[in-house]
This record gives structure tokens, C-alpha cells and sequence, in this order.
């Protein structure tokens, strides 16, 4: 841990070094910690690497807003491979409240304590009957049914309560859930803590590294997002697209690889509903493998394409005959020269 | 651990503050949290690897997708500003602003930010005010997606339009009463039935069930003119309507050109623009000539007792540019208004305040229907779509329904 140095930052008189000093963090840069993301399996840009490694220095949330498959989700795995600290996944659904995310009383639990005691008060079993008698009282009491032995936590607590370190938090696809959610979410994104009325405020020992993703499939409230650091991750470039394949499919050989990197950037330019993301371009990838194909075809393609489209209008946009006689996804086929050797 | 990296100048603290108030003039959300966060966020990676420090200060201060490229821009610009520090600094300030409006302005030709300077041949104190301490005032107007919706169809830009063709619209629904009811607790009238099955299925006393009526949804009927000089309209009514399908709303599409035809079912793919092309192929004379008083004859002779039962509301959206026989025309609409339950005349050519029908057919329609609207912005229609929610719960008074 870096010990504050008590000068000025930037000449402007004021400490602003103090917070950024973490011991969560264990890297010195975001270079370091892209090569660790590297060495992990996930293929990390530059301005994904800073953002992740700002958030991890000065203990705030990050927020990853981009289309679906982009690898929103897989980053806040790769961070908790990295940091060595298990991940706590809140996934996010419309009419999510704070029972399912925060906390929850064991009703059971607790009806069963208090039928316990109503039949074991007067039956002569315990030390003494005034004892007995104090216990079973102590036992029904309202306030002793409200504590800690009856209380259930979900992820949110356990985030913020762990029984080991702490944890990498993923809030996932925080735009399913409603406004009331989001409000809920910012006493735990800018203070980490959480406040249980019968048990009062819980305030996390060691802050956890919070990740938030979403699909945007609405706009997030600028509150929670101001809490946040902000990243847009978009679709993958060519370059990096390829090198993601050839790390999570390396059975699939360097043309191959080429050849459905090249004709999912392709695809994506057409008009479709839903384009496809990084991750159908790996599922296709892997289907490709594991069906032993070593050379793209318009055959193969056709007879998968269903791990990259995933609506009917997108299938009949590129499957069905246009002028000419030739689909859409012939078409691209023969641009892109696959099978290779063809004419591009 | 986090060491702090001491900039190499130190007028670049100031720089930088200076830099990050600049970014509120381009609609990013920077409050002096940000600014004390953005240098806290430097003084955690450096200013050793620029894309590093750009990025932090980016992570900070962007919350949406569209903010990054502002962002990047102002960020070149700032950096390329830093090198020559000759200029003063209000002119480097709004230098920075105005050359990320322009990049704005490639994309979208009405920017959101522009500088308002001295009146062109001010004198007197007129100019002297303009040019006394070099201050400029900014004037902001509406957001982008505002003007586009207020703006004529004719006057959007390719990227309005494809963003108009994306979009979906909240509308209300023609909401009407049904003649099926639910249980409901908090209903208004016994379920003697309901209450009956629940006594003998639970073996108890009679427990009142209570029900209420149900509501349906009245369809929407849609005529639109595709001809030639409803060109810059047509498509972006055609936009709209789609949106409507999307939204579950019950309608039936009729396109008019040289002919009637039904193009609901071009309407059912999810994508707005294999929508519109595939429309666009199936109807003959696509932006080409029309025959609109023979279409209405057409709808009323072959589809109106298919498509309008149940007491829709039709939708005519034409500039009312025909050359037909009026009297057919107005035979037509009068049979046509018998089966519904209001006839809304959206005209795009109804743009000028002080507009006035007279072409043939649009006189016909403006004496025949019973609500006429101005339908040239996407506002205009979503203004038409709501009132005509709201008026469809009453039936229009007409002299000659008196029968």
C-alpha cells in the first residue's frame, strides 16, 4: 500500500492523492494489468484496461454499457480471475426488488424457533424450569427472531459482508430492472454499504470491485452513472476479434479463424435486427470445430448460421434468394473469396 | 500500490480545469465532482501514455456512447491547443468548443451549439457591447432528437432520417369497452356465476366474486399516398405506422399509388427498413402517379367489410393532390364513413399556418372528414395519433347520419 505523500497534487493545494491509494488493487498501471487480463484469456484494450484499473484504484464502480456478446459479463470474470477474489453475480430482471438482491428474513427459520419453544415450555426439559422459562421467552421475543442467525443473504450482502475477501460484484444487465432497483442501487455503489432496518447499517470492511453491465436496452438514470466509471465497449476490431477466436478455439487454425472473423465483421454491416456479437462469433467458431470443418463453405455457413442469427427476419434477410439467384449470404461468401481460392 | 506522477507543466492543472468546464458546453455532465475525480483519476495512471491519460479522463466524464467521440475530438483538440500556448486563453477555450461542433456538424447539419457574435453592420454601442471583453454567448437549442421530430419530413438529413426510421414511439392506444368482463376484487358489479363455481368448488358460504369489463382495442385503419409528391412524407408515415405495429397496436395498412394495396403484412418483420423496402416493391407506381379517389372506391367495394369491423378509425394521409372524379371521391368517403368510427385526414401539405385546400379532391376531404391534421413532422402525426385517442371515445356528430 502506497502511504499518501501529503503534498500537494498538481499544485492545487488540495490532497487529491489520498483516495486513490487502495489495497485492493495490486497493480501498478493499466499496462500491468492488460497483460494479466492477457495472461488470464481476456483480450483487453487499452481504454477498457484504464477504465478497469481506475475503478479498482479509487474503489468506484465501473460501468460497462454495450451491445449484447460484447464481453461485458466475461470482463468481471476475468478481473476476479486476476485479483484472486470470488465473484458475486446479481443478475438483473424486471420486478428485481431488495428481498432478492439484498437480504431476506428465513420465515421458516423463525416459525420453527417459535414452535419450538411453545412446546418445549413446561415439559420439565432443560436445566430448570425459571431457565427454561427465560430461555423460551428470550426465544419468541420479536426483536431475538431479527438477528443475524435469521437473516438470509443475498448477493448485495454478501458483497458487502463476505466471509472472505472481498468479492467481485457483477450487477448484470442493470437495464432489466426498474427504476426503483436503480435508486435502491446507489447507497451500495457510493458508499458501499447497505442499511437493514432492524439490524441498522452494514458498511463493507473492504470495498468490493463492483462491475456494472448493460445492454442499454434503455437509458440508465445519470445518478447511478455519475457514481460510476464509464465505459462504451463496442464491437471488436478485426485484429482483436481474431485474436479472441484464436485463443478461445485454438483447435480452429489461423485461415479458418481469418475466414469467420472476416465474415462476422462482414455481417454486422448488414442491415439486421440483432447483429451478432463476440460471443456467437466464438459459439460459431467452436460449432465450426467441433464439427470438424477446416474450410469455410456457403454449405457449412448456412447449416450454422443459426449461432449467429438468432431472429427469423435476419435469417430470411440473408438465406433467402435476392437477384440474381444468389442469397445475401452467398453473396458475402463470394466476396470475402470463401471457400478459398474462389473468387473474391 | 499508486504512485503520483507529477505533470512535467505546471499550468497543466490549469489546463485541464479549464479544458474539462469546456466539455459542459458539449453536453457532457461535468460538475465539479468530475473535475476532482478526473484529477484523482491522473494522478492514478500519469500522463505517461497519452491513450492511458485520455481514457481515464474519458472513464470520468462520458456516461453515454455518443459522449466518447465528443470526448476523443476534445480531447486532440486540447492536447493540440497545449503545444501552442501563444493564444489567449478564452480564444483557445472556445476554438476547442467550436471545432467539436463542427465535427458534430458533419454528421448531423443542425448543430446543437453555435456562437451568437455582433450583429452583422452593428454600430455604436450596439458593437461596442459584442466586442467589449471578447465574451460570447452561447445559445443551446433543442435537443437533437426534438428538432428532428418538429422539422418537415422534406427537410431532415439522412441521418434523421434513418434515425426517425429506428425509432419507436410511446402512443396511447384507442382504447373502447368490450363486452367481456373479469374477475376483479375491486370490480363493480357481483359475478353471481363465478360466485356460484366458487362456493361449490370451496365448499363455502356464497364468497361474492366481483367482475369488471374489459377493454379492447379499437384498429387503426391507415390510407397512405405513396405518389410521387408525397415522396419526403409517405416513407416517414410509413415509419411510424410500423412503429405502431411494433407496439402491438391492431391496424390495417393500405397503400395508394395507381392502386389499392394491403400492405399489412409487409409490416410484420421487425426491421423498419426490409419494412419499408419490401413495401415498397410490392406496391406498383411506388413514388409515382395516383388515383385516389378510385383506391377509396376500391377500399370501400372490396376490403371494407374484411377490414372495418368492428368500428375502426381510418386514417387518410394524402396531400389531397388527385385528379379523379371528385364525386366518386366523396361517394367513397361517404361509405367509408359509415363504417368508422372517426375519419382523420393527415395532410403534410398543411405545413404553412396559412394553408388552404384548394385542389379538388383536398376540398372534398377537408368537407367530408371529421378531424383534419397536419402531418408533416413526426410531432405533427404523434400529436394526431393522441387527439384522435382521446376523440374516438365519442362519435362525431354528422348531419347526414341522421337516417
Amino acid at each position: 500500500m502506497g502511504a499518501p505523500s501529503g503534498r500537494p497534487f498538481l499544485g492545487l493545494g488540495v490532497d487529491f492523492l489520498r483516495g486513490a491509494v487502495c489495497v485492493n488493487n495490486p497493480f501498478t498501471s493499466p499496462a500491468q494489468l492488460q497483460r494479466a487480463l492477457d495472461e488470464s484469456g481476456y483480450v483487453c484494450d487499452t481504454p477498457l484496461a484504464t477504465a478497469l484499473f481506475l475503478a479498482m484504484a479509487l474503489e468506484r464502480p465501473l460501468f460497462l454499457e454495450g451491445e449484447a456478446g460484447v464481453g461485458k459479463t466475461e470482463l468481471a470474470k476475468a478481473a476476479s480471475a486476476v485479483l484472486g477474489r470470488p465473484l458475486v453475480r446479481l443478475q438483473c430482471y424486471e420486478g428485481l426488488d431488495s428481498r432478492s438482491a439484498l437480504y431476506e428474513w428465513n420465515y421458516p427459520k423463525q416459525i420453527l424457533h417459535i414452535r419450538m419453544m411453545e412446546a418445549l415450555r413446561g415439559t420439565g426439559v432443560g436445566p430448570e424450569p425459571d431457565r427454561q422459562l427465560r430461555v423460551g421467552w428470550e426465544g419468541v421475543h420479536p426483536d431475538a427472531l431479527f438477528t443475524e442467525p435469521y437473516l438470509l443473504a443475498r448477493p448485495l450482502l454478501s458483497a458487502i459482508r463476505p466471509d472472505g475477501p472481498a468479492p467481485v460484484l457483477l450487477i448484470d444487465e442493470v437495464d432489466r430492472s426498474d427504476e426503483a432497483f436503480e435508486a435502491f442501487l446507489l447507497e451500495v455503489l457510493a458508499e458501499y454499504q447497505v442499511t437493514i432496518p432492524e439490524l441498522g447499517t452494514i458498511r463493507a470492511a473492504e470495498p468490493p470491485l463492483i462491475v456494472l453491465t448493460s445492454n442499454r436496452t434503455r437509458e440508465v438514470h445519470d445518478a447511478l452513472k455519475r457514481r460510476c466509471f464509464y465505459h462504451w465497449l463496442d464491437f471488436p476490431s478485426f485484429e482483436k476479434e481474431r485474436a479472441i477466436v484464436e485463443r478461445l478455439v485454438p483447435g480452429l487454425g489461423r485461415d479458418l479463424a481469418t475466414d469467420v472473423t472476416a465474415f462476422v465483421q462482414r455481417l454486422r454491416q448488414e442491415p439486421l435486427f440483432k447483429r451478432p456479437g463476440l460471443a456467437e462469433t466464438v459459439n460459431w467458431a467452436a460449432a465450426l470445430e467441433q464439427l470438424g470443418v477446416r474450410q469455410l463453405n456457403p454449405a457449412e455457413v448456412e447449416a450454422t448460421i443459426g449461432c449467429l442469427l438468432k431472429y427469423r427476419d435476419d435469417l430470411d434477410l440473408m438465406l433467402q434468394p435476392a437477384d440474381g439467384g444468389l442469397s445475401t449470404l452467398q453473396r458475402t461468401l463470394a466476396e470475402l473469396g470463401v471457400p478459398r481460392g474462389s473468387a473474391g | 500500490m499508486t504512485k503520483m506522477r507529477e505533470p512535467a507543466n505546471p499550468l497543466l492543472p490549469h489546463n485541464l480545469h479549464a479544458f474539462l468546464r469546456s466539455l459542459r458546453r458539449l453536453g457532457l455532465p461535468v460538475g465539479p465532482a468530475e473535475q476532482a475525480l478526473a484529477l484523482r483519476a491522473l494522478a492514478a495512471v500519469g500522463w505517461e501514455t497519452p491513450e492511458v491519460t485520455a481514457s481515464a479522463v474519458c472513464a470520468v466524464v462520458a456516461t453515454r456512447p455518443e459522449h466518447v467521440p465528443l470526448f476523443r475530438e476534445a480531447w486532440r483538440q486540447f492536447l493540440l491547443r497545449l503545444r501552442r500556448q501563444d493564444s489567449h486563453a478564452w480564444v483557445l477555450e472556445r476554438t476547442l468548443s467550436t471545432s467539436v461542433a463542427r465535427l458534430r456538424q458533419t454528421r448531423h447539419r443542425h448543430p446543437q451549439i453555435f456562437w451568437m457574435t455582433g450583429p452583422e453592420g452593428a454600430t455604436g454601442d450596439a458593437a461596442k457591447e459584442h466586442a467589449s471583453d471578447g465574451t460570447l454567448r452561447l445559445q443551446t437549442g433543442a435537443s437533437r432528437s426534438a428538432a428532428w421530430k418538429a422539422a418537415d419530413f422534406a427537410k431532415l438529413t439522412e441521418a434523421e432520417r434513418r434515425e426517425a426510421v429506428r425509432f419507436s414511439e410511446r402512443v396511447p392506444r384507442f382504447w373502447t369497452g368490450s363486452r367481456r368482463y373479469r374477475l376483479c376484487p375491486a370490480g363493480a358489479v357481483p359475478d353471481l356465476a363465478a360466485t356460484l363455481r366458487e362456493a361449490a368448488r370451496k365448499d363455502t358460504w356464497l364468497p361474492l366474486q366481483m367482475r369488471r369489463a374489459q377493454r379492447a382495442q379499437r384498429a387503426a385503419v391507415w390510407v397512405v399516398d405513396v405518389s410521387g409528391s408525397m415522396e419526403p412524407y409517405s416513407r416517414m408515415v410509413l415509419s411510424f405506422v410500423h412503429s405502431l405495429q411494433l407496439a402491438r397496436v391492431p391496424l390495417e395498412l393500405f397503400a395508394v399509388s395507381t392502386q389499392l394495396t394491403r400492405a399489412t403484412a409487409t409490416l410484420r418483420t421487425s426491421n423498419p427498413d426490409r419494412a419499408l423496402a419490401e413495401l415498397a416493391a410490392r406496391t406498383p407506381d411506388f413514388a409515382g402517379g395516383t388515383r385516389f379517389a378510385d383506391a377509396l372506391a376500391a377500399l370501400s367495394r372490396d376490403w371494407a367489410r374484411t377490414v372495418m369491423r368492428g368500428d375502426p378509425v381510418l386514417l387518410l394521409v394524402t396531400d389531397g393532390f388527385d385528379s379523379g372524379d371528385p364525386a366518386l371521391l366523396a361517394d367513397a368517403l361517404a361509405r367509408l364513413r359509415h363504417r368508422s368510427r372517426r375519419v382523420v385526414w393527415l395532410n403534410p401539405a398543411a405545413a404553412d399556418a396559412s394553408y388552404a385546400p384548394t385542389a379538388q379532391a383536398a376540398r372534398v376531404l377537408a368537407a367530408t372528414v371529421d378531424d383534419a391534421y397536419p402531418a408533416f413532422s413526426w410531432s405533427g402525426l404523434v400529436h394526431a395519433w393522441r387527439e384522435t385517442s382521446v376523440r374516438q371515445r365519442t362519435r362525431p356528430v354528422r348531419p347526414d347520419d341522421r337516417r
